[in-house]
């Protein structure tokens, strides 16, 4: 991980990282299509995570580029390039005991009964739901079957994006009333990714840098989000014990 | 006698007329805008989220359980009272950075308009709330 500085209010942070999504299917009858959903799921994250993330105004710290490092003492507002080179990982888990810490999951469950009503006064069935900023994702089968990209949709509430309701907006990928136009993302969501996955821009200056939280408890969260009543999950409860 | 006194308390209450209707329909106006701003102010998740997010607030403010420095979590923050908030948010905790003759005076912070601090507000209380979970169709 590496920071660039301008010198002219502009820091470019490049260097790669991995993310790996799990997959968990918790289906009662088994997801046939499963593999070939989990592929396009990964094309699609790489392919929008691809190309940066932009960000301007953003107060932070003054770095010191001869340093390396971040004069704590002072704020300095940046314009910042997220130039990363993302690897994505979108496989399937079979046993709980493989989730740990903080890593991304996505189970699938047989159907969601929880609707919501859109900011005009509609209502909607849920496809998908997730907890946003690290929180765990669900998709109901059937309906990522009919909407591939419901399964990006709901990781990217994971890396903290919020839903569109503006009608204006249809072509975007984070728009979710069903009736989407195309699927794009913008750099400022982009960057809002980066910027949840980074967390602490001033990390990066300490060399490698991990991370994997281990007191971040997805299982639990998922297990919990799961059992929300609220929520309306039917899956096999015997495939997560 | 009697006739100066009726003058002078025609003065006054002349006076105290003109007063009261100069300043009485500014006030008013006032009220009235206030309320259609609030009225007309509505919620929308994302464009608050666009918001905080462009104000920078993760940066120093990071989504972990671990604090930067002594720097208060964001979870932290969405604990403390809505009005504490905007105190804390434009004055006190940033040191008046933000104030108009703050080191930050041009950042957009003193741009928003009052719907768009409330959103903001509301967006960072909502962050510990147990609000329904993001949904696609």
């Amino acid at each position: 991980m590496h920071i660039s500085d301008n010198g002219s209010g502009e820091l470019t942070l490049y260097g790669d990282f991995t993310i790996t999504l799990k997959v968990l299917d918790l289906t009662t009858n088994g997801a046939p299509n499963l593999n070939s959903l989990m592929t396009f799921t990964q094309q699609v994250i790489t392919s929008k995570l691809r190309g940066g993330g932009y960000k301007s105004g953003v107060i932070y710290f003054e770095y010191n580029s001869s340093t390396k490092s971040f004069n704590f003492r002072k704020n300095h507002t940046y314009s910042i390039r997220y130039n990363f080179n993302c690897g994505v990982n979108v496989i399937q888990i079979n046993m709980l005991s493989q989730l740990k810490g903080n890593d991304f999951v996505l189970a699938v469950v047989d159907s969601i009964g929880h609707q919501f009503t859109d900011q005009y006064g509609k209502k909607h069935n849920s496809g998908g739901l997730a907890q946003r900023d690290g929180g765990p994702a669900v998709v109901s089968y059937n309906e990522w079957r009919k909407n591939k990209y419901i399964g990006v949709h709901e990781f990217f509430h994971t890396l903290g994006l919020g839903d569109i309701e503006d009608l204006s907006k249809k072509d975007r990928l984070m728009y979710h009333l069903g009736d989407n136009t195309s699927y794009n993302i913008s750099d400022n969501e982009r960057g809002d990714m980066m910027s949840f996955l980074m967390r602490n821009i001033s990390d990066m200056t300490k060399g490698t840098y991990s991370y994997t939280n281990l007191n971040f408890n997805t299982l639990d969260l998922l297990r919990r989000f799961l059992k929300d009543t609220t929520n309306g999950f039917k899956y096999n409860k015997a495939k997560f014990r | 006698m009697v006739l100066n006194i009726i003058k002078l308390s025609f003065g006054s209450f002349l006076f105290l007329f003109i007063v009261a209707c100069v300043n009485k329909p500014k006030s008013k106006d006032n009220i009235v805008s206030n309320k259609k701003i609030l009225k007309d102010c509505r919620y929308y998740a994302y464009d608050a989220q666009q918001i905080v997010s462009n104000l920078g607030c993760y940066n120093c403010h990071v989504r972990t359980n671990e604090r930067l420095f002594e720097i208060p979590t964001f979870s932290e923050i969405s604990i403390i009272d809505s009005l504490k908030l905007i105190t804390y948010a434009f004055t006190k905790k940033h040191k008046g950075w933000y104030d108009k003759s703050g080191t930050f005076k041009k950042s957009r912070m003193d741009t928003l308009s009052d719907c768009e601090i409330r959103s903001a507000i509301r967006y960072i209380k909502d962050y510990n709330r147990d609000t329904p979970p993001m949904s696609s169709h």
